[in-house]
């Protein structure tokens, strides 16, 4: 709530000051950040994203945080229709409620962007992803190259995955499965994160290693309950024996990749999806085509690759830009 | 007429199968169309709680989870799956989320049956959810209790129109299909094992001859057992009816020779071949009408044989019939093409004689037909002169038509007869009228004897020598108011034709036996009672329990009683007369024989019979004594008498001479006018008592 509160304060006092697009005597067009929790990094690095991007371009804009509860997010909704916000960018706890959000903003004519998770159904204006399964595919290269050059060809690998109701969680889990088949390499199980939790992931991991004894390598579907994951490895004293990929960025990533911790990450580019969502929103209102789906790439980081790409890495997953920090 | 307003088979199993079919299919699909109805609301109502129960289950959750898409596709899937019409969601935390009451989502069906969203707003929705067929509801309560919203399922009837509208079509074409099926596969069986072999049978019955019996047997090859156990039923019938027919043809030949000779004996007479009496009356007939035409005469010969019974009763019956054929060929010799012949009976013939000019042509025939006799004939070795009268009637001189001409022709054979037998006679108005008298005499004394118009008189027998009353004759007498009294002479001969002689004869009997029985209670001699009695009386049957009744009830003795026959009446048939007679002596009955002389007496029947007085006929007695014949007739029957030790008596007496003659021949027993006439019961008893006086 207190990171929310700042970021709003932070988003008004920018459009104060900012060139709006239009009249000066015109009022800034508002926009709504529909977040589903920004206490989770990745999409608190989205929110700053669209932030600087509404900033530069002169918007008005609120981010507002569900916190990963679905009355809060209809309440969110509703609030944000009936403060007639001129666009939403939404970014739903699920690509169901995605659903709902979008049916009640299409009935009183808001454009939506959705930014991440995706929508089952529903009219919305551009929808932003990253090519997750592309990106999961590519993590799966590495851990499979990783796990064959330490010999667990035979070995299995546990998934801790986001919920598979998500369509980006599906083509995550086809992306990466489809690396181990090519690599020969089988699943020995798969468990859906509920609370997102570093328990939770704690739990998964512990049971996998306990129930899998072939299992060599545990390939978490996101980044913020790593310390769970590692916790769990190390607790069954495996640590560098059961290899950890993960997907999406931690800033202690930068560190625990080239010690070997951790194996590689899919990292997707939230501040650059949040900059694509805004640039979405800005080209509608300048009656410009707009892309129907936008997708992004993911950085397939390992420890090989992660000195090249840090640059990247900082500015478009980590939302570390110097202008900003 | 009748066989064309029936209906042919093909027509009526028809009719039967399109009825029964369509009755059944009807009823089929009644039955159907209740049990789907039934069934498709059963289904409805259960679909629409499996929806309830199948929401129930995820929907507290959503609803409590606030995924609004989430039970909007659950809604979706179920509404899709179970077909429902709507479903409803009344989402009470949602409501709350708006500001209060409920949130209203749900899918509702279109028009086209697609799921479209529900839209509270949108008043065509409200009222298709007004319209549904069936609603359904339920609360959805969160785990804590809390009243989360209302899950509201709508059905409609739409798929049981749809099902029953489908039902009523495929079972029109069910049906349809069926009775076309039904139809031919009946009709060609029914016409392969039915009609045809009934075709068979009725063109087999239909080629018939002209008695309408079949020609050839039914060679039946297809067909059901029964039509086959017909066939062989109707084959078993034609051959029965054919073999019936030529027993009846035979039968059939047998009674027309029957009828053949039926047909003679009716019209010809047995004994001699002759037309009979109804084919004589054909004959005559047809011949009047050729004679009508023609304009000639017809002459009607009516020919009796003289004495033919008494040859008969003597000679006996086939004695009579060989005469009868003998006098027919003689008969027969002389009969040209245009007579006709014929026998009506006993000795009855008569011809008939056509295409005369005149009616003296028949003379010629009738002098020929007696001149036949002029010789005798031999039967039997015996010769026999027989002769005939004959009567002529002629059409249309004495008549027009047969019946008239029948009876004059009878009429003249009479005359002939009276004439003395061996004649003919033409016949004349004037027989007709003596005919007509007979007649007039008959019913009159028919009615005299029931109103007791004939009364008994009595002549008295003296004994010539002692003038004592030796006996007395009863004589009957007709006392008619109309015609006054009449001769015996003049009713007798017809009471004995009709046959009254007997009933006559006993009136005759009773009167005379009462009188006689009083008048001897009374004390007066009147000796013995003479009553002349015909062989008709004495061959009657009950004639001798009769006389026997009638001497008890008026308690006559039999002594008293003398009963005379004639000597013609005794020698017509001698034998039986013999043993009659015997029976009456035995009872005590006297028996005297009348008329003698006048007849063909036997003498030795005579000395046979059980007699014991002769009466000399009163016509040898009326000359005597001057009269030679009758005077040797007269000695030569009293000598008979006396030499058969037989009383004697004469009647007739009337003169002094004759009484002495008498008695001194030795007749002494005297009847006649001499003494006494007869005379009533009054009279006679007057007489009677002065005869008493006298002898006292």
């Amino acid at each position: 709530m207190y990171r929310r509160v700042l970021v709003f304060l932070f988003c008004t006092v920018f459009s104060l000051h900012a060139n709006p697009p239009s009249s000066a005597l015109q009022q800034p067009k508002k926009i709504v950040y529909l977040v589903t929790d920004i206490r989770i990094p990745f999409w608190e690095i989205m929110a700053r994203g669209i932030s600087e991007r509404a900033f530069s371009l002169g918007y008005q804009l609120e981010v507002l945080s569900s916190d990963n509860n679905p009355k809060k997010e209809l309440e969110l909704t509703l609030k944000a229709i009936r403060e007639k916000a001129d666009a939403i960018i939404v970014s739903p706890s699920t690509s169901s409620a995605c659903v709902t959000i979008l049916k009640f903003a299409h009935k009183e004519g808001i454009p939506v962007v959705i930014s991440d998770v995706g929508t089952e159904e529903g009219e919305y204006l551009s929808y932003i992803s990253s090519q997750n399964k592309e990106g999961a595919y590519a993590i799966g290269k590495v851990l499979t190259e990783a796990m064959v050059a330490k010999g667990y060809e035979k070995a299995t690998v546990g998934i801790v995955a986001i919920p598979q109701k998500r369509r980006n969680a599906q083509e995550r889990t086809a992306g990466f499965m489809q690396a181990l088949r090519e690599a020969g390499i089988k699943g020995a199980d798969i468990k859906q994160q509920i609370t997102w939790s570093e328990e939770e992931t704690y739990g998964y991991v512990s049971e996998m290693i306990q129930k899998y004894p072939d299992l060599r390598a545990i390939w978490l579907q996101t980044s913020n309950s790593y310390k769970g994951a590692l916790r769990a490895i190390k607790d069954a004293a495996k640590t560098y024996e059961i290899l950890l990929v993960t997907f999406d960025a931690e800033p202690e990533f930068l560190t625990l990749i080239p010690q070997g911790v951790l194996v590689g990450s899919a990292m997707q580019q939230p501040y650059l999806m949040g900059e694509e969502a805004l640039d979405a929103v800005h080209r509608h209102f300048q009656n410009e085509e707009v892309a129907k789906h936008i997708a992004l790439p993911i950085l397939p980081v390992r420890a090989e690759t992660i000195k090249q790409m840090l640059p990247k890495i900082k500015r478009d997953v980590l939302g570390l830009g110097e202008e900003r920090r | 007429m009748i066989l064309q307003r029936k209906h042919s088979l093909h027509l009526i199993l028809g009719v039967i199968i399109i009825s029964v079919v369509s009755g059944i299919m009807f009823l089929h699909a009644a039955y159907r169309y209740e049990h789907t109805k039934n069934k498709m609301i059963q289904e409805l109502k259960h679909a629409s709680k499996l929806t309830i129960e199948s929401l129930q289950k995820h929907m507290t959750d959503l609803v409590a989870s606030y995924s609004l898409h989430e039970y909007d596709k659950l809604i979706l899937n179920e509404i899709e799956v179970r077909d429902n019409f709507a479903i409803i969601l009344e989402d009470y935390k949602m409501g709350e989320v708006l500001g209060g009451g409920a949130y209203i989502s749900g899918k509702i069906r279109n028009e086209a049956w697609q799921v479209v969203d529900y839209d509270p707003a949108n008043p065509e929705h409200a009222k298709k959810l007004q319209e549904a067929y069936d609603v359904a509801k339920h609360e959805i309560v969160t785990r804590l209790g809390e009243k989360a919203g209302m899950l509201w399922v709508y059905s409609s009837d739409r798929f049981i129109k749809k099902e029953l509208r489908n039902i009523v079509t495929s079972t029109l074409v069910d049906t349809f299909f069926i009775l076309l099926f039904l139809f031919f596969v009946l009709y060609f069986a029914i016409r392969l094992y039915i009609l045809k072999p009934l075709s068979n049978i009725i063109g087999v019955l239909s080629d018939s001859d002209e008695d309408g019996i079949p020609l050839r047997q039914i060679t039946q090859t297809q067909g059901s057992k029964e039509i086959s156990a017909l066939a062989n039923t109707v084959n078993t019938m034609i051959e029965t009816i054919k073999k019936s027919r030529i027993t009846l043809t035979k039968q059939h030949q047998q009674l027309l020779s029957q009828k053949e000779v039926l047909a003679y004996q009716a019209h010809y007479d047995f004994l001699t071949g002759l037309p009979n009496r109804i084919l004589f009356n054909d004959r005559l007939e047809h011949a009047i009408e050729k004679a009508h035409v023609s304009g000639k005469k017809v002459a009607l010969l009516f020919i009796d044989l003289d004495h033919f019974k008494e040859i008969n009763d003597s000679l006996g019956h086939d004695f009579g019939d060989k005469l009868l054929q003998k006098v027919t060929a003689q008969f027969q010799g002389i009969m040209g093409a245009n007579n006709t012949l014929s026998r009506l009976g006993g000795d009855e013939f008569t011809v008939i004689l056509e295409e005369l000019q005149k009616a003296e042509e028949a003379s010629h025939v009738a002098q020929l037909l007696i001149d036949l006799f002029a010789e005798p004939l031999f039967i039997e070795e015996k010769r026999l002169y027989v002769s005939c009268s004959i009567g002529i009637s002629i059409y249309p001189d004495d008549g027009k038509d047969a019946r008239n001409l029948f009876q004059y022709a009878d009429a003249a054979m009479y005359k002939a007869k009276e004439e003395g037998r061996n004649n003919f006679q033409y016949y004349s108005a004037e027989m007709t009228e003596l005919s007509l008298q007979k007649i007039v005499v008959e019913t009159n004394l028919r009615e005299g004897l029931k109103k007791g118009e004939l009364v008994v008189y009595y002549q008295p027998q003296i004994n010539a020598k002692t003038g004592v009353v030796s006996g007395m004759e009863a004589l009957v007498r007709w006392q008619s108011p109309l015609f006054g009294l009449i001769s015996p002479a003049s009713f007798l001969p017809v009471a004995e034709a009709s046959g009254l002689i007997i009933e006559l004869d006993r009136f005759v009997m009773q009167s005379a036996l009462t009188q006689i029985a009083k008048w001897r209670k009374e004390g007066l001699d009147t000796g013995v009672l003479a009553m002349n009695l015909t062989v008709k009386q004495l061959q009657q049957k009950d004639f001798l329990s009769y006389l026997q009744t009638l001497m008890q009830e008026t308690g006559c003795d039999p002594k008293y009683l003398e009963l005379e026959v004639t000597e013609g009446q005794i020698m017509t048939r001698p034998e039986e007369a013999i043993r009659i007679l015997g029976e009456i002596n035995q009872l005590g009955i006297r028996l005297s024989v009348d008329d003698f002389g006048t007849g063909y007496s036997s003498l030795s029947y005579l000395k046979k019979l059980p007699i014991h007085k002769l009466k000399i006929d009163q016509s040898f007695i009326k000359e005597l004594p001057y009269d030679e014949e009758d005077v040797a007739i007269t000695r030569a029957v009293i000598a008979l008498a006396q030499s058969l030790n037989l009383n004697i008596i004469a009647e007739g007496v009337e003169t002094l001479e004759q009484q002495e003659f008498l008695v001194r021949n030795g007749c002494e027993h005297i009847q006649g006018y001499f003494y006494a006439k007869p005379m009533p019961a009054d009279e006679v008893e007057i007489f009677l008592k002065k005869q008493h006086r006298r002898d006292d």
